[in-house]
């Protein structure tokens, strides 16, 4: 298989995964910081 | 550029939410909360906020062009980065989060040296900061022009206007925050533009082939010297630059600094062959280019569909306004702290208008600055070789908590801001920022030994 191939379907799919959880990451922290809320119970 | 109303309605939904977001969070509780965002911020938010802070167009489109033209080979540049930041994150963010009542570099400095080196801090992080934001405000308003089809002046003015609402209003918790939201848009839309080419490419054995040919073929044309020089540059230019050592302030705790900077660091790597694999990829897609640098831009218009397109241009916005925003927030807390005449003994809520205030003004200045700045790599070459030689050696050995003396310091900053400049101004050397580096670090050290017996022999006197 193509290596080129490969880390064109391997690392965007890392990054996209990375993307959401840094999406519920900064919304977490938004929430925290900007309107009190406290998520952790 | 080839954009339909759909893309022009996702890029102005972006600024819209962008200013709506900066009047929502317009309450600010003290100058603690407006710089440092009150010392409490997790270490994942460190990792997201860092990543979109030295994620500019010089590690996105700049990385892509290089590959376009030269294959993988400047990775081995790019990864001196990645082993900086880690490095960082291991020795220097920790030790820095524990200076406590510290806002800034200069805050740090003035500990170990004094006042007179906190001020020569502050104006090296202003000038700089400043300088970097007028810089990535003509890339960002090029592409942003490019896209939408406005004049330059006035792309710039939106790009750099809107980043300094949230800036202006929420200080570093609203930059982090929406540092967070960009970095995530950022990787969402890179990773769409590498997915969706993998269908358009039909001979994959060919990619491969042409990669391995243009590294070697490089290889063979680039001197050693000249690798060495790139690996100087990414290992020492963005060492622990105001907006990065913010983060490393701002953390919720020592781990929290430490955790974030290694993350970025780590994840710096599968950015950069990332980035540097589409560069390689649109040879076989787009038709040749005439300028390497929009090699990522070409690859989107020709893969993306409309809509998407548009994101792919709002992730390019976010790239250049994550950077911007921390650099004029990290200017307008040290023009604050460490430039404000000692007799000024400012309120909490003074300082805070004041911080606010001058964010205003450096992006004024950075606009203005924007339509005689150099371009993109000029310009972040020139910052980073005046920053490392001048503020990093003095700093660095603040941190370790070595035996230190007020005019070692002062002497540091001077000699090493003189020598990189010197080089950068007379052209000695070809002008190359690498010897002002190496040439500032060698004169910073002497200058350190100047002030050092300056001060000994004062003692004895």
């Amino acid at each position: 298989m193509s290596f080129m191939l490969c880390v064109c379907i391997f690392l965007p799919c890392i990054c996209l995964a990375l993307s959401i959880i840094t999406l519920a990451v900064t919304v977490r922290y938004v929430r925290k910081v900007f309107f009190n809320r406290n998520d952790s119970h | 550029m080839n954009t339909e109303t759909i893309d022009l309605v996702v890029i102005a939904a972006y600024f819209i939410g962008l200013m709506i977001f900066g009047v929502a969070v317009r309450r600010t509780r003290g100058f603690q909360d407006y710089s440092l965002a009150r010392q409490s911020v997790p270490a994942g938010m460190v990792f997201a906020s860092l990543c979109g802070a030295y994620l500019g167009p010089g590690y996105s489109l700049g990385i892509a062009g290089k590959a376009y033209s030269s294959g993988f080979l400047l990775l081995a540049g790019w990864f001196f980065f990645s082993i900086q930041t880690c490095l960082v994150g291991i020795w220097m963010a920790p030790r820095l989060r524990r200076f406590s009542g510290v806002y800034t570099l200069g805050g740090v400095m003035a500990r170990a040296y004094g006042s007179v080196a906190e001020r020569l801090t502050g104006l090296v992080s202003v000038g700089l900061c400043i300088g970097f934001a007028a810089v990535l405000a003509k890339a960002g308003g090029t592409i942003l022009a490019g896209a939408v089809g406005i004049s330059l002046p006035l792309a710039i003015a939106i790009i750099t206007g809107v980043g300094v609402i949230y800036a202006w209003t929420g200080g570093l918790k609203s930059v982090i925050a929406t540092e967070g939201i960009q970095f995530s848009i950022v990787l969402a839309s890179a990773s769409a533009t590498l997915l969706f080419a993998v269908p358009k490419v039909h001979d994959w054995p060919s990619v491969d082939h042409n990669a391995i040919s243009l590294t070697r073929s490089a290889w063979e044309s680039t001197p050693l010297i000249t690798l060495l020089g790139m690996a100087v540059l990414f290992f020492l230019g963005e060492t622990l630059i105001p907006p990065y050592a913010n983060r490393a302030l701002a953390g919720a705790s020592e781990g929290a600094s430490k955790k974030g900077f290694i993350w970025a660091g780590l994840f710096s790597v599968i950015w950069f062959v990332m980035m540097a694999t589409a560069g390689i990829i649109t040879r076989s897609i787009a038709a040749p280019l005439g300028n390497a640098d929009s090699a990522l831009i070409s690859l989107a218009t020709a893969v993306l569909p409309h809509g998407m397109l548009g994101l792919f241009f709002v992730a390019l916005a976010a790239i250049v306004m994550s950077t911007q925003e921390s650099l004029l927030n990290a200017a307008s807390v040290c023009m604050t702290r460490d430039l404000l005449p000692p007799s000024y003994r400012l309120t909490d809520r003074s300082q805070v208008l004041w911080a606010r205030g001058a964010t205003l003004c450096f992006g004024v200045l950075a606009v203005f600055l924007a339509l005689h700045a150099p371009e993109i790599i000029d310009g972040l070459l020139i910052c980073y070789s005046i920053w490392a030689p001048t503020v990093l050696p003095a700093l660095v050995w603040a941190l370790f908590d070595l035996p230190t003396s007020r005019w070692a310091g002062v002497g540091s900053i001077l000699f090493g801001g003189a020598g990189s400049s010197a080089i950068l101004l007379t052209g000695v050397g070809g002008g190359s920022p690498t010897v002002a580096i190496l040439v500032g670090l060698v004169l910073s050290a002497i200058g350190a030994l100047i002030g050092y017996a300056i001060d000994k022999i004062r003692r004895k006197l």
